[in-house]
């Protein structure tokens, strides 16, 4: 093709610009507030990360088969709530939940210390062993249970203790491991006014339980709000802080789950960002200004940029009405690339008009010297942006075609709207151009600057291939935000991870198959399903519990000891471990020595707050009865069994599968033997996947359209490989570096490499063909082409740099990985091309 | 499915409101039980044949070796070694039970009430006292009741501890360890040394 055919064109554009001003600024003017309109009443954004991929997608299509089925699992609300001890933690949590499960906010909780049926039941949960363990350990403190009775007193207490130390055989038959614990809680309790006795603690087998206990619950949401989960996070607080208020119980409570990281997702998102636009509104004026040295200019760049922003947000919401979380950051790439053609157009035609052309003169020689090379950066950058259409991945195939369109528009704005504002208002006076020196800093470093980006350029494409794509979307979340850190607490604990998967069965015969081809896998840890609610082994553990329940049965419905003295038992008791050897009674003997009865008697309330409570526990877990499918309460039910008769299978992975190495040796060894599995451990990986293959894929047809494009118009190899080549090295440079410092694509960053593309093709094509023609590069660099591909970055990093500070990890990396896109897109346009356009063109230094 | 509907049942009657009238026959069988220990021990020695005679004739011997060995440790024996658990079991019951419970009955003790927590399972409640008359410890036997066979001594709780669970805990980890091997050779040594503190009574 005759490139003088496309400077022409441009300059028939900019003609009837210029010659119809009014026209031209009406027209768009007019666009433009029906783009307002079309986007203030029609746009909607889909937040949902997973809708992001073809539905077609073998593990989108398992997610949606058992969204169908269980359509609240995702919107579960976990609370997690900790505390000194698990007798506080368990009692705060009951409490909670009973006043939650009042509140209009909330749908159903499903809190085992609150629900009768593990109340009554919990022990049948336990394996054979354990319950044996917990009831010999039980049946040993049963005299101990006899005597304090269900009001016990300090000297109850330590009288039976006295007994029990003299250590008479059938006296006080806690064993001595229970019995340090009991010093030792008391001692705590003796010597600081927050220790509360644990009487949980002392009661359990093995290790201390912890002073955790989480439960969840299904809320109420309000999709019309823009935050859904707000009312029900609020509600929860409001109960919180109710409770602590009466200051009997005090815990921290963390609430997490899907509709609060959400709902919390979006408060770190928007926090700040008006102080981070503004910040970017500055420094890009400022960036503008520097360029220009003309108000004028710089606001009829912003106003191009404004334009095309808008423009191309009215055409994405007619073409699709609703955006994605990929799509809706279009307006990313159209400040970048609206500023790149607005730019170019600008410096060139000032440095013109300031040789002393007129403004129409100087516009046709604009039109002459870069006309071709502005013509050709739009479709080759919009045809490189459409390569992203045929992928699977339908988040940024929709950008891709707002974003090819969006092009074309910045291109059109830029192209006569500025045309038009210079005629308006007139070309400001500069100082006349001087003629380029014959050595400057810049001939002297690029070749050596130049050898050292294209050497690092190289050794990145070796670590291409450890570059990933992290669909995690906790990965993007802020580490500080409550929701995340109370989903870091749980992440890596196997019976609450959230990196699990779901099998479904449409009946018991074929769960039961299912369950059995996943036992003894080293990757699952256990399975969850209705009938894992049926305890096993009952007739063995129920014929336990009745022969504990016969000692215990008494002791809990004994009186306990009454009328002992408070003075005689603290001196039988100081008598007693007098001769105890074991450093939890000596310690307790020290710090009894040092406290008087007043002090004892105002600790007592201490000693006994959970008393009654585990008292009431005890007596209900003896209460156990057959459990049969139909005794599981409805709360349960509705979670493993859909209304049609779907059941559901939950497999929770070994050791929580936090790390993604983890996640997926689980992932793949569950797929081996269940490849309709679902979840968040296989949703996250499999979209890293099918985004992945996306990301090659659309690389490479834009590689391929944008060449072909060029071959056709430019009908150059030197322009194509001088254009494709530092592209290239760009984006693995950007992809490299992102890998070797922990900033792996993923949703919110991984526009950038599209941006790249856009703007590295945009500057290639224009440097490339400056080279073309005038046969030295160096200087193209030098001269105004090279100012506007610097000023060109330059603005995108201001404009988007300042989102590094986000608390939102996925905006703070966006931020970054651009700011490091755009400083290699500067390395290799100004000291990779150049060079090599030497190389090929025979031009020495 | 039997075992299932029984421990439904079972379960369905605990309570721990023990509400049942007295049951003066299982307490009759445990008084005749304490004495006649009582005479065999003094006259005979404890642990002497006889005493053993007069547990293993008393216990529910079957009832409390399948409680002992219930679950794994059962489905894991072989039916040799489920053989030799069977006819070493009451053996090494009588001579277990000889020594704990010839402690208790070398003194004075009173029966106070008795409750029946289901048909046919009666706890008679008794206190142990010392020489000087004072008590010294709560003693409940469990005892289990049919018409066919009478009483049996099922379980002996001093002070509302069940020796049956910490029996129990002691063959699971024995079978853990061991095999059933270990825990059968453990049930023979028990058995010998009773026969030992025989020989040398003699």
């Amino acid at each position: 093709m005759n490139t003088t055919f496309l400077d022409g064109l441009l300059w028939r554009l900019i003609a009837f610009a210029r010659k119809h001003r009014t026209v031209t600024v009406l027209f768009w003017l007019l666009l433009t507030a029906l783009a307002v309109f079309q986007v203030m009443t029609r746009i909607s954004i889909n937040t949902d990360s997973s809708d992001m991929i073809s539905p077609d997608a073998p593990f989108r299509v398992a997610a949606s088969e058992l969204k169908a089925a269980f359509p609240d699992l995702d919107d579960q609300v976990l609370v997690i709530v900790e505390a000194d001890t698990p007798d506080e933690a368990t009692a705060f949590a009951d409490t909670l939940a009973q006043k939650l499960s009042t509140r209009s906010e909330v749908r159903s909780v499903l809190s085992p210390p609150s629900e009768p049926f593990f109340q009554q039941n919990g022990l049948l949960f336990l394996d054979v062993q354990e319950l044996e363990d917990l009831l010999a350990k039980l049946s040993n403190a049963a005299p101990l249970i006899e005597r304090l009775g269900p009001d016990p007193t300090a000297a109850t207490l330590f009288d039976a203790l006295a007994e029990a130390a003299e250590a008479e055989e059938g006296a006080i038959s806690a064993d001595q491991e229970t019995l340090d614990a009991l010093y030792t809680q008391l001692s705590e309790v003796l010597t600081s006014a927050e220790r509360d006795l644990s009487w949980e603690t002392l009661l359990a087998p093995g290790d201390p339980p912890d002073g955790r206990v989480l439960f969840t619950l299904d809320p109420v949401l309000d999709y019309t709000k823009l935050k859904p989960a707000k009312a029900i996070k609020a509600a929860i607080l409001e109960e919180v802080a109710a409770l602590r208020a009466q200051g009997e119980l005090d815990a921290d409570v963390f609430i997490t789950g899907e509709p609060i990281l959400r709902t919390e997702e979006l408060e770190a998102v928007s926090s700040g960002i008006g102080w981070a636009l503004g910040l970017s509104a500055l420094l890009v004026t400022g960036l503008l200004s520097i360029a220009f040295r003309s108000p004028v200019l710089v606001a009829s760049c912003l106003l191009a940029i404004t334009l095309s922003v808008v423009l191309t947000a009215g055409v994405a919401v007619s073409l699709f009405g609703q955006l994605n979380l990929i799509s809706v950051a279009f307006a990313v790439l159209m400040v970048g690339l609206g500023a790149d053609f607005s730019i170019h157009l600008l410096i060139h035609f000032r440095e013109e008009y300031c040789k002393g052309f007129t403004e129409r003169a100087a516009a046709y020689r604009v039109a002459r010297e870069i006309g071709t090379a502005l013509s050709l950066t739009a479709p080759t950058t919009a045809l490189a942006f459409f390569s992203f259409v045929p992928t699977e991945f339908i988040g940024m195939n929709q950008l891709g075609v707002i974003a090819g369109l969006g092009v074309l528009i910045a291109f059109l704005v830029a192209m006569t709207l500025i045309p038009a504002l210079v005629r308006f208002f007139g070309m400001p006076d500069g100082p006349k151009p001087s003629p380029l020196p014959e050595r400057s800093v810049l001939s002297v470093l690029v070749w050596p600057v130049g050898i050292v980006v294209l050497a690092l350029g190289l050794w990145s494409i070796t670590l291409l291939p450890k570059a990933r794509f992290d669909a995690d979307p906790m990965a993007l979340r802020a580490e500080s935000a409550p929701s995340v850190i109370a989903f870091n607490k749980i992440a890596s604990d196997e019976s609450a991870t959230p990196y699990r998967l779901n099998l479904l069965a449409t009946d018991q015969t074929e769960l039961q198959t299912r369950v059995d081809t996943l036992s003894g896998r080293e990757t699952v840890d256990s399975v969850r399903h209705l009938y894992s609610f049926v305890p096993e082994e009952q007739d063995l553990k129920l014929s336990l519990i009745d022969a504990a329940s016969v000692g215990l049965g008494f002791a809990l419905i004994s009186g306990g000891d009454l009328g002992t003295e408070l003075t005689p038992a603290i001196a039988r008791l100081n008598a007693a471990l007098a001769d105890e050897d074991s450093p939890a009674a000596k310690r307790f003997a020290e710090v009894l020595a040092t406290r008087n009865e007043a002090d004892i008697e105002s600790a007592s309330p201490r000693m006994f707050k959970f008393w009654p409570r585990q008292r009431d526990v005890l007596t209900e877990q003896l209460r156990a009865g057959y459990v049969s499918e139909e005794d599981i309460p409805a709360v349960v039910r509705e979670r493993y069994i859909a209304p049609g008769g779907t059941l559901r299978i939950e497999v929770m992975p070994t050791g929580g599968a936090v790390d993604v190495d983890s996640r997926r040796v689980f992932v793949n060894d569950v797929l081996s033997v269940a490849p309709d599995a679902a979840g968040g451990a296989r949703t996250a990986l499999s979209a890293g996947d099918v985004i992945g293959r996306a990301m090659v894929q659309a690389s490479i047809t834009a590689a391929v359209l944008v060449g072909l494009l060029v071959m056709f118009v430019v009908r150059s190899w030197r322009v194509l490989f001088l254009l494709l080549i530092p592209l290239f090295l760009a984006g693995s440079l950007t992809t490299a570096t992102g890998t070797l410092f922990g900033l792996p694509y993923n949703f919110a960053n991984v526009l950038v490499l599209p941006l790249i593309i856009g703007i590295g093709i945009d500057s290639g094509i224009h440097l490339a063909m400056r080279a073309q023609k005038t046969g030295d590069a160096l200087a193209a660099v030098r001269g105004p082409t090279g100012k506007a591909v610097l000023f060109s970055a330059l603005t995108t990093i201001a404009s988007f740099g300042s989102l590094i500070v986000s608390e939102h990890r996925g905006t703070s990396s966006m931020g970054a990985l651009l700011t490091i896109g755009m400083i290699w897109v500067l390395a290799t346009m100004l000291f990779v091309l150049p060079p090599m356009a030497a190389l090929l063109y025979k031009q020495s230094r | 499915m039997l075992q299932r509907l029984l421990a439904g049942a079972l379960a369905g009657l605990f309570a721990l409101s023990f509400a049942s009238a007295q049951v003066p026959e299982a307490e009759t069988f445990v008084v005749g039980l304490v004495t006649e220990l009582r005479q065999n021990a003094e006259q005979q020695g404890e642990g002497s044949p006889a005493v053993r005679a007069t547990l293993e004739e008393n216990l529910a011997t079957e009832s409390i070796g399948k409680f002992l060995l219930a679950g794994d440790a059962a489905k894991s024996a072989t039916d040799d070694q489920r053989a030799r658990y069977d006819a070493l079991f009451p053996q090494y019951i009588a001579a277990a039970y000889a020594e704990e419970i010839g402690q208790l009955t070398s003194r004075e003790i009173r029966v106070t009430r008795s409750l029946e927590r289901r048909p046919g399972d009666v706890i008679v409640q008794s206190a142990l006292y010392d020489d000087r008359g004072a008590k010294r410890a709560s003693i409940d036997w469990r005892v289990r009741g049919t018409p066919e066979s009478g009483y049996k001594l099922l379980d002996v709780l001093v002070e509302r501890i069940s020796p049956l669970i910490t029996r129990r805990q002691s063959f699971s980890e024995r079978v853990r360890n061991d095999g059933m091997d270990g825990l059968l050779a453990h049930m023979q040594e028990t058995i010998d040394a009773g026969v030992t503190i025989e020989k040398d009574a003699e």
